[in-house]
């Protein structure tokens, strides 16, 4: 069966066309907000699979964003090693919108004890007024 | 043991002239169609010892580059499991060395975009989302 090496969720992931590297920007460990619903405006995903030459080459996926195990957004995805032993899938999404702070779970499952996810925690920030308070006069009284 | 003709070393010399990059110099000798000759013309030990022949030269021709960077690759990338040959004896041999491990995976590439703007291809998300934003439409791209 196949197994995940590794999953990360970052602002995005791109791949180098000459060379075919994959390079990570700016990983997500953690959200803030000031007010929600939050939009992440880009968000991506990667996995990064292997097969043994036995293996299937193409399986089945769904890549799903959970809030809290609440589903932000679901799709089915097709895995195919195309005749390699390693397959790296890059999930790109363009606008995910975040209703409430919690727990945000990128997943990529492929069967019941097949899934690479990843975590991040969303956290509401508490913004602070700056209202100065009253500073008492130094002058002297009049009399 | 594989015969490589005049035309062959000749096209060698000229890849090995004209790269001036690990990935250009790879695509160039996988151009030639001179890599799959050297492995149904010779075996894995004959290959092995001519690469450590070619390489063990401190002084090379264009051609003898040729040679030694197209044994490489071969060795490589051969389906009977060679052993792995010591890359780092070249310039270049290092960079292709991680340039074949890397084109040993499958790529995938899917943007999901949340509006609606068309993709190449598009599918309907299946879920649905407590956000009052039009349904996200999904681009794939498959790479390698």
């Amino acid at each position: 069966m196949i197994r995940p090496l590794l999953c990360v969720a970052a602002e995005s992931v791109v791949r180098d066309t000459t060379s075919g590297s994959i390079s990570v920007f700016n990983i997500l460990e953690s959200v803030s907000g000031a007010g929600f619903p939050l939009l992440i405006q880009k968000a991506a995903f990667l996995a990064v699979w292997e097969r043994s030459s036995e293996d299937p080459q193409s399986y089945e996926a769904r890549f799903a964003v959970t809030l809290a195990g609440t589903e932000l957004l679901r799709q089915s995805v097709s895995v195919n090693f195309r005749d390699k032993i390693r397959n790296r899938t890059l999930l790109t999404v363009n606008g995910l919108v975040v209703p409430q702070p919690g727990k945000l779970t990128f997943s990529l499952t492929v069967s019941d004890e097949v899934v690479a996810s990843y975590a991040i925690d969303v956290t509401a920030t508490v913004t602070a007024t700056d209202e100065a308070d009253a500073i008492p006069s130094l002058a002297p009284p009049v009399a | 043991m594989t015969k490589l003709t005049r035309e062959d070393l000749r096209s060698l010399a000229r890849v090995v002239i004209l790269a001036n990059t690990a990935p250009s110099l790879y695509r160039g000798l996988l151009d030639t169609q001179i890599i799959p000759l050297l492995k149904r013309g010779s075996s894995v030990a004959e290959l092995s010892n001519y690469y450590d022949r070619v390489t063990s030269r401190a002084k090379r021709t264009e051609i003898e580059l040729g040679i030694a960077y197209a044994l490489l690759i071969a060795l490589l990338t051969h389906e009977d499991g060679a052993p792995t040959p010591d890359s780092a004896r070249l310039k270049w041999g290092p960079a292709i060395a991680e340039l074949i491990t890397r084109s040993t995976a499958a790529t995938q590439s899917i943007v999901i975009t949340d509006g609606p703007r068309a993709a190449s291809v598009t599918q309907e998300q299946s879920a649905s989302s407590r956000s009052s934003l039009p349904p996200p439409q999904v681009g794939i791209v498959l790479v390698d």
